[in-house]
């Protein structure tokens, strides 16, 4: 077991997870759990077909220093695009994700779509479909290219799915958004981690000869960590606006 | 539409960090072919790419502060 993969994989999930759970509670308790799950089922099918097809020639298909390239593009673009928004979060410069407040703007969206009627709501079981399908498609991205990367793809499995089962388990106990999740520290942790993990891949797709692979790799996350955070001070010097400056490590 | 939306985002969400991405690679794959040792690429690599990042914040909090 990859602890670093499967605990990339559990923070990059598990913020998916928790955007989709918020979706599905909101059609749950206004169109009925039956229509909930109809949506979450249907987007489950979908994304597994899309698994087979994305996954399969990557892993025994195509060479390796193509899949490197490939993988390691995808990582910096989400990686980095991730690190940025956290970034700007961080500093104040971009509310932070509020789950409550997209809890109660979907929940609001129902209603006006109508009553709950007796069988499946077809606006609201396509409500969770979107909403399961395009975070579970993110989800998924991080699992195959960090699985990949790291040549362990099952240790990225175990990891993502310990998020599913944990999100899950809080939404049925809970059954309210999850707001506690420190969603932008998260963000913050797998944008480094895919950052420096794309960074290496694509560098060694191209032929980049790094010293000492693992070690590099550490240095290269280390580098992004500690700049990131410098950066994010000097941004949030430059606002000052201490009070909003909210986000890492809470 | 939205899922198709959601891949190409990584591209049009923001086009800076984008081409940032696409030159720190070109720039890294140039020094190669010439022959520029691979440490020095891959650390040159990691600070083009750090750019990318701090040019595009930099973009959109200027744009919020004017």
């Amino acid at each position: 077991m990859n602890l670093y993969v499967a605990g990339a994989a559990f923070l990059g999930a598990g913020v998916e997870f928790t955007e989709a759970l918020t979706i599905f509670l909101a059609v749950a308790l206004t169109k009925g759990a039956r229509t909930a799950w109809t949506g979450a089922a249907l987007a489950v099918v979908v994304l597994a077909a899309l698994v087979a097809i994305i996954g399969y020639p990557l892993v025994h298909v195509v060479q390796l220093p193509v899949v490197q390239l490939v993988v390691g593009l995808i990582m910096l673009l989400f990686g980095m695009r991730w690190l940025r928004k956290a970034m700007l979060r961080a500093s104040g410069y971009r509310a932070l994700h509020d789950e409550e407040a997209a809890f109660a703007k979907e929940l609001d969206r129902q209603r006006q779509s109508g009553q709950r009627g007796a069988g499946i709501d077809g606006f609201g079981a396509m409500t969770t479909f979107n909403g399961v399908f395009l975070e579970g498609l993110e989800a998924v991205f991080i699992v195959i290219t960090v699985g990949l990367s790291a040549q362990a793809l099952s240790s990225a499995i175990y990891g993502s799915v310990a998020a599913l089962v944990v999100i899950v388990l809080l939404g049925v106990a809970l059954r309210k958004p999850l707001k506690a999740v420190p969603e932008n520290a998260m963000k913050y942790v797998v944008g480094v981690m895919l950052s420096s993990f794309g960074t290496f891949w694509a560098g060694e797709g191209m032929g980049v000869k790094w010293w000492d692979k693992d070690v590099s790799l550490l240095f290269v996350a280390l580098f992004f960590l500690i700049v990131s955070l410098i950066a994010t001070a000097v941004l949030k010097a430059g606002r000052g606006d201490v009070s909003k400056s909210v986000g890492v490590g809470h | 539409m939205k899922a198709i939306r959601v891949i190409v985002g990584l591209v049009y969400d923001d086009p800076w960090l984008f081409g940032g991405t696409l030159v720190a690679l070109l720039v890294a794959k140039f020094l190669l072919v010439i022959g520029v040792a691979g440490v020095a690429v891959g650390g040159l690599l990691a600070l083009l790419l750090f750019a990318a990042i701090l040019v595009s914040i930099a973009r959109e909090v200027r744009a919020k502060k004017v």
